[in-house]
C-alpha cells in the first residue's frame, strides 16, 4: 500500500465516522469515537491492511464483478478492450518522440510531486517542533501554586506519574502537558476561583493526563504532518480533539456522579465567560464546539450493558468495514467469475499505473511498415498486447482473443513486429505479467478458455495456472500459422512444443509435437528466440 | 522608571532584593530549590530582566545587580505575554480550530439556557 492509497482509504474511513458522529454523537459513549479515531490513525500510518470479506472494498469489487459478468465473457472482454482503448487513447501519440517525451514528463512530474510532498511534511513538522519547544520553554518558567486549597485538591489526584499543578500568567485557560512528568498549568486568574470550579478544572485536566491525551494529540499532529495534503485528515484532527474533550468531560462526570452534570456545565460556561483571551481568528466552528460539549455533558446517558454491547458491536463493525482491504475475490467463485475478477484486477492495475504499453507498440506499428495492416482496425492499433489478438479475430480463432486479452499473453502474427513485444516487456504494463528472457510474456494465474478448434485436438487449460496442457504435459510453445504463444520459463522439463498444421481451407489438420530444437529452428527466421 | 515584569521575572528580582548582589549561579540554585526551575529557565529569565533594564550584569562570575526597587515595578499586562507565546504556536492553531474563542454574551446566555432546559 502506498501513501496515496492509505490517504484515500483513511479519508473514506473519516467520512464514515463523520457521518456516524453526526447521527449518533449523543447516543454513544465517547470511548467509541476514541477507538474509531485511533483505527483511522492506524489506517493512515500503517502501510498494510488486513483483508476482510466484509470490507467496503470487497463489496465494491464484488459489485463490479457482478456487473461485468452479466454478459458473456467474450462481450466482457471486448468491452474491456474498448475501455482500455478509450483509457489509453489519450496516451497514444503514435510517434516515438512524443511518447518518449511524455514518459519523461511523467517522470519529472513524479519527482516534482514527491519533492513538494516532502517539503510539506518537513514544514509541518518544523512548525510543530518549533512551537512545541517554544511553549515548553515558556511553561518551564511557571510557578508553583501556594494556595493551600489547590494543593489539597491536587493531592487527591493519584496517579503513578506525579502530577504537579503550577500557575502561569501566560495561559488563558487551564491546560495539561507533559507525558512522563505531567503538569497542570492554571491561569493566574483561576487560582483564586471558588473551590468547586477549581475542583472541576483540576479533575478535567487530571482526566486528560490519566488517559494520555497528550500522546493522542501527538499522534493526531503526526498524521496531519504526513497527510497534510488531505483535508479530511485535518477534519479528523479537529473532530478527534473535540471528542477528546467530550470523552474527558464524560470521565469527570463518571467520577463525580451524574448529579453534578449541570454544575459542571455551568462551571465550563463560567470559565468561558471569565476568560480574557481573545484569539484573533475564529470561525463558526468555535461556538459549535462549546455547544456540542455542553449538550454532550447534559445528554450523557446512564451506562447500561445494552449500550455497551451495542457500541462495541458498532465500533467493531465500522472498523471491519472501513479499516480493512478487499478480500481476494474468486477463491470460491466459479471459473468465469475467477477470470472476470482477475481481469478486473489487471484492469484496475493498469488504470492505476496509467502506463499502458500502447506507446511502445503503437510506435512499432508506425515505424515498421506493418502499420497499414493494423490501422485497419483501430482497436488493434491502440491496444498493444491485443494487436495480434485482432489478427485472430479476423481469422478464425475468436476465442483466442479472450486469452490474449485476459492474459496479456503475446501472440504475434509475424516476426516483423517482434520488437513490439520487447517494448511491451519494457513497459510498466508488465507489472502484471511475468517476463521471459526473450521478451515475450504471459501472465500467470488465470485460466482462460482454449479455442474450440484447438480443444478438439486435446489442448486443455490448467484450471489453476492457466497453462495450456497437451496429453498431460505443459505446453511451452504453441505455434500456429498466424501466431504463437509462449509461456514463461517456468515450464518443466516435460513441456512440449507444438505446431499447428492447417489444410488448404485453413482448418486445423493436426497438432504436431516438435522437439525444442526444431521449434527454435522454426521460430528463428520469424525473429524470435527462446531459451 | 517603570519596568513591567511578569511573575516569573519578579521571582528572579525577589532573590536580588532579598540577598543583594549575587551571581547568576546562585540565583539559579535558590530558584531551583524554591520553584523547581532548571538552570536554563533561570538564565533565560535573568537575560530578559537585563534586556528590560531591571538587572545589570557584571563580570566576573555573572554578578547580578538589581537596578530597580521593588516599589517601582508594575505588573505587566498578561495579554502581552500571551500574545508573545501564542503567536505562531501550535496551541494557537489548535485553539483556533477547537474553538478557544471568547464567546459573546449572547452565546454564553444561550448556553446557560440550554443547560437549564436539559437539567
Amino acid at each position: 500500500m502506498n501513501l496515496w492509497s492509505m490517504s484515500v482509504s483513511g479519508g473514506i474511513f473519516i467520512i464514515a465516522i463523520v457521518v456516524v458522529r453526526s447521527l449518533l454523537r449523543n447516543r454513544l459513549p465517547g470511548k467509541v469515537f476514541q477507538v474509531l479515531w485511533f483505527a483511522v490513525f492506524l489506517r493512515l500510518m500503517v502501510p498494510f491492511s488486513i483483508p476482510c470479506p466484509f470490507s467496503v472494498y470487497s463489496l465494491a469489487e464484488k459489485l463490479s464483478v457482478e456487473f461485468s459478468s452479466d454478459g458473456t465473457l467474450g462481450n466482457h472482454t471486448a468491452e474491456l478492450a474498448g475501455a482500455a482503448v478509450e483509457m489509453s487513447g489519450n496516451k497514444v501519440s503514435g510517434e516515438a518522440v512524443a511518447a518518449n517525451a511524455e514518459d519523461k514528463a511523467d517522470m519529472d512530474l513524479k519527482t516534482v510531486c514527491l519533492a513538494v510532498y516532502l517539503c510539506g511534511v518537513f514544514l509541518c513538522i518544523l512548525y510543530y517542533v518549533f512551537s512545541y519547544i517554544r511553549c515548553y520553554r515558556e511553561f518551564a518558567a511557571s510557578l508553583p501554586i501556594e494556595e493551600v486549597k489547590v494543593q489539597e485538591w491536587a493531592g487527591e489526584l493519584t496517579l503513578r506519574r506525579k502530577v504537579s499543578v503550577r500557575q502561569w500568567e501566560g495561559v488563558g485557560t487551564p491546560l495539561a502537558y507533559g507525558m512522563f512528568h505531567p503538569v497542570i498549568l492554571l491561569p493566574k486568574s483561576l487560582v483564586k476561583a471558588d473551590a468547586e470550579q477549581m475542583r472541576f478544572v483540576l479533575l478535567h485536566e487530571y482526566m486528560h493526563i490519566r488517559h494520555y491525551d497528550t500522546v493522542k494529540k501527538f499522534f493526531l499532529i503526526l498524521s496531519c504532518c504526513v497527510h497534510w495534503f488531505n483535508p479530511l485528515v485535518w477534519v479528523m484532527c479537529i473532530l478527534a480533539n473535540r471528542d477528546m474533550e467530550i470523552a474527558c468531560d464524560e470521565n469527570v462526570i463518571g467520577y463525580l456522579g451524574r448529579d453534578s452534570r449541570a454544575a459542571y456545565a455551568y462551571a465550563l460556561i463560567d470559565m468561558e465567560e471569565q476568560r480574557g483571551v481573545r484569539f484573533s481568528f475564529g470561525n463558526s466552528f468555535c461556538k459549535n464546539a462549546m455547544e456540542e460539549r455542553v449538550v454532550a455533558i447534559m445528554k450523557e446517558k446512564k451506562k447500561s450493558i445494552a449500550i455497551g454491547v451495542l457500541s462495541g458491536v458498532l465500533t467493531a463493525g465500522i472498523i471491519m468495514v472501513f479499516a480493512t482491504s478487499a478480500f481476494a475475490v474468486g477463491k470460491k467463485a466459479d471459473v468465469t467469475e475467477n477470470i472476470a475478477g482477475e481481469v478486473n484486477k489487471v484492469y484496475a492495475e493498469e488504470a492505476e499505473a496509467n502506463e499502458y504499453s500502447t506507446n511502445g507498440a503503437a510506435n512499432e506499428y508506425n515505424t515498421n511498415g506493418a502499420a497499414n495492416e493494423y490501422s485497419t482496425n483501430s482497436a488493434a492499433n491502440k491496444y498493444s498486447t491485443n494487436g495480434a489478438a485482432n489478427e485472430y479475430d479476423t481469422d478464425s480463432a475468436v476465442a483466442m482473443e479472450n486469452r490474449t486479452a485476459i492474459n496479456g499473453a503475446v501472440a504475434i502474427e509475424d516476426g516483423t513486429i517482434s520488437d513490439s513485444a520487447e517494448n511491451v516487456s519494457n513497459n510498466e504494463y508488465v507489472m502484471s505479467v511475468t517476463v521471459v528472457p526473450n521478451g515475450v510474456c504471459e501472465e500467470e494465474g488465470t485460466s482462460p478458455a482454449v479455442p474450440t478448434e484447438y480443444a478438439s485436438f486435446g489442448i486443455t487449460a490448467n484450471q489453476y495456472t492457466g497453462t495450456w496442457m497437451y496429453q498431460g504435459k505443459e505446453v511451452a510453445v504453441f505455434y500456429d500459422k498466424d501466431g504463437w504463444l509462449l509461456t514463461d520459463g517456468s515450464c518443466g522439463k516435460n513441456a512440449v512444443y507444438l505446431q499447428v498444421c492447417r489444410d488448404k481451407n485453413g482448418e486445423v489438420e493436426e497438432i504436431k509435437e516438435l522437439s525444442k530444437k526444431e521449434m527454435q529452428k522454426l521460430l528463428k527466421p520469424k525473429g524470435l528466440e527462446f531459451q | 522608571m517603570d519596568v513591567k515584569l511578569f511573575d516569573s521575572e519578579l521571582k528572579v528580582m525577589d532573590v536580588l532584593w532579598k540577598e543583594g548582589d549575587v551571581t547568576a549561579k546562585h540565583i539559579s540554585n535558590v530558584l531551583k530549590e524554591a520553584v523547581g526551575w532548571n538552570m536554563n529557565t533561570t538564565y533565560t529569565l535573568i537575560k530578559r530582566c537585563i534586556k528590560k533594564g531591571a538587572i545589570e550584569r557584571s563580570e566576573p562570575n555573572f554578578m547580578c545587580h538589581a537596578l530597580i526597587h521593588k516599589e517601582a515595578v508594575q505588573e505587566a499586562e498578561t495579554e502581552e505575554l500571551i500574545n508573545k507565546v501564542y503567536d505562531g504556536s501550535a496551541d494557537k492553531l489548535f485553539a483556533a480550530l477547537l474553538g478557544r474563542k471568547k464567546l459573546s454574551k449572547e452565546q454564553i446566555n444561550k448556553l446557560k439556557k440550554m443547560v437549564a432546559e436539559l437539567e
